[in-house]
């Protein structure tokens, strides 16, 4: 808390160590979200000086997680209502977005079918509604529970299961289609 | 939809479920992002200690601005109401004294004060100062309504008022508009024209008497007229005199020839600008007065009918402030103004403003007087923000 104070009185020093947690789980939201590394790097941008600027009205009410998870969030809708997303559309610019996908798969084989796989799922992902999105990547790809996701989101939890379950479909049937599954 | 496909496709996406766990393990920030917000950071952050730090500055500034802009203005609207010389001699005298009006060329008497404060107002001099001078702003104004039975226990007798002026009717009104625009704001190079004329004299009345002849030779009018009254052994007398702008020059010389000890300057104000100014001012109200209209003609709704007539009144209150402007600037480009004062002794130039206190001390008495004018507005405006603020916390909670 004494951090967070700190960084609400201005000292970048304390934001910068109170983000550091979180950094990585927030860029990897947004760019599951924009799907593509420069609006990722523009969301993450704006985002943190949203968090900055907010960082003195910010009561506590929830997790500081959630709270920074969620500007993200809608930092990204925001920019997605903006512009159309511009989607991943090759192994070259998921690595360029600083992907590496490094597969420690025994068989060469195996690993190429894996990082087939995962390109697969990345366009899959970038395909989905931001909303079904959303909730798909907190869940599946970074772990929250369902809770957490309901108060990053602010809907509930019936909601938040509803939308998963269809993002999976979703997924399931873009990977049916391309031959992955 | 059999058993078996229904368990293939809860595997398929258990799946994908797991697939996608471990989608982003290597995801890393890249460098120039990671560096790019924290540099934004860190310019944000020197902003605001900045900002903090002017803000500071600039609150106390603002303060200090609001303090004494409200202490000119307040010292402003006391000593702008007349002119210095009619207002050394009118908190000089208890006398009675008489006010004329007049509109164009035919003056008539408007209203007849009689007062005296040292028999029955039992007013302080300063609330009788207050009284004069509130009196006297009202009385300069063009075609001004005079205040009867003033809240300071002033007799006031309101015997003839303009009405021209007064009539509301809006055929009236609007033809009063369309008249006062006339053809003053189709002249290039407007000046009005101003003359001081201080005469000194052994009979203040018989001065008086010689002047309103003089006034009576030219196409001039008495405008006010303060009567003579004495005090500390000095009689005086003052007023306004408007004068063809053309006559001015003679009218100056006449003045000059009729009395020994004569001073007289005069100057000259450009009124064009602010003129123009007005004349689209005005001319934006009628277009909007014109939209109104058009709704009216076009609305059914009783609610909606009321709000555009509200807000058609005000345009008429605007358009009635314009042309009450532009005829006043109309008048000061036909006619010339003549600030005369007739006295035993000469009255000094700059005679210092009776309600106004002088030097610094002055000075700090008026700021206070302002602060008392300003706080209460100020305090009203503070709790509203602060109840607005709190509110809108409150929402962004919810």
């Amino acid at each position: 808390m004494e951090l967070v104070r700190l960084a609400a009185n201005g000292d970048s020093d304390a934001f910068e160590a109170l983000i550091k947690p979180h950094e990585k789980m927030m860029y990897a939201l947004a760019f599951r979200m924009c799907g593509n590394a420069e609006d990722a790097k523009d969301c993450l941008q704006d985002s943190m000086l949203r968090i900055f600027r907010a960082l003195p009205s910010f009561r506590g009410d929830s997790a500081l997680s959630t709270w920074f998870y969620r500007i993200v969030n809608n930092t990204c809708l925001d920019n997605h209502r903006r512009k159309k997303v511009r989607r991943a559309e090759s192994l070259e610019q998921l690595a360029e977005s600083g992907w590496n996908p490094v597969d420690t798969a025994p068989d060469p084989q195996q690993r190429a079918e894996n990082a087939s796989l995962k390109r697969a799922l990345s366009r899959g992902i970038s395909l989905l509604a931001p909303e079904i999105r959303s909730a798909v990547v907190m869940r599946d790809v970074q772990g929250f529970s369902y809770e957490e996701i309901s108060e990053v989101l602010q809907i509930n939890i019936g909601t938040v299961k509803s939308r998963i379950s269809r993002g999976r479909e979703k997924l399931r049937e873009f990977l049916t289609a391309s031959g992955e599954l | 939809m059999d058993k078996e496909k229904i368990i293939d496709r809860l595997i398929e996406e258990d799946e994908i479920a797991s697939l996608l766990k471990g989608l982003d393990d290597d995801l890393e920030v890249p460098f120039d992002a990671a560096m790019s917000w924290r540099k934004l950071i860190k310019s944000e952050a020197k902003k605001r200690r900045l900002f903090g730090r002017m803000r500071w500055a600039c609150e106390i500034a603002a303060t200090i601005a609001l303090v004494i802009g409200a202490t000119f203005i307040w010292r402003g609207l006391n000593s702008s109401a007349v002119p210095a010389e009619s207002q050394s001699s009118l908190t000089a005298d208890k006398a009675s004294f008489v006010y004329y009006t007049a509109n164009d060329s035919s003056a008539k008497i408007a209203a007849v004060f009689a007062y005296d404060s040292s028999m029955d107002s039992g007013l302080s001099e300063t609330e009788d100062a207050e009284a004069e001078a509130a009196f006297a702003a009202a009385a300069m104004k063009p075609g001004g309504v005079l205040p009867a039975n003033g809240t300071n226990d002033v007799e006031a007798d309101l015997i003839v008022t303009d009405n021209e002026v007064m009539q509301d009717t809006e055929d009236s009104f609007e033809e009063d508009l369309i008249d006062a625009s006339g053809s003053a704001d189709e002249e290039e190079n407007r000046f009005a024209y101003f003359a001081l004329a201080d005469v000194v004299t052994e009979d203040v009345h018989k001065a008086g008497e010689t002047l309103r002849g003089i006034v009576s030779e030219f196409d001039a009018f008495v405008e006010t007229e303060w009567l003579p009254r004495t005090n500390a052994g000095v009689t005086s007398a003052s007023g306004t005199i408007r004068v063809r702008k053309d006559e001015l020059s003679e009218f100056t010389q006449r003045l000059q020839n009729a009395f020994e000890d004569c001073s007289i300057r005069i100057e000259t104000r450009e009124i064009d600008l602010s003129s123009r100014d007005l004349t689209s001012q005005r001319d934006s109200a009628y277009l909007r007065l014109d939209e109104l209209r058009d709704k009216l003609s076009n609305s059914t709704d009783t609610e909606e009918i009321n709000l555009l007539n509200t807000q058609i009144q005000q345009i008429y209150d605007e358009l009635y402030e314009y042309e009450d402007k532009l005829r006043s600037s109309r008048s000061d480009l036909e006619y010339a103004t003549v600030y005369y004062a007739i006295s035993t002794e000469s009255i000094p130039a700059a005679a210092p403003a009776p309600k106004n206190g002088s030097g610094f001390a002055g000075f700090l008495k008026d700021v206070l007087k302002a602060l008392c004018i300003v706080l209460p507005t100020a305090l009203i405006s503070a709790v509203l923000t602060l109840h607005l603020t709190s509110v809108r916390h409150k929402k962004n909670r919810a």
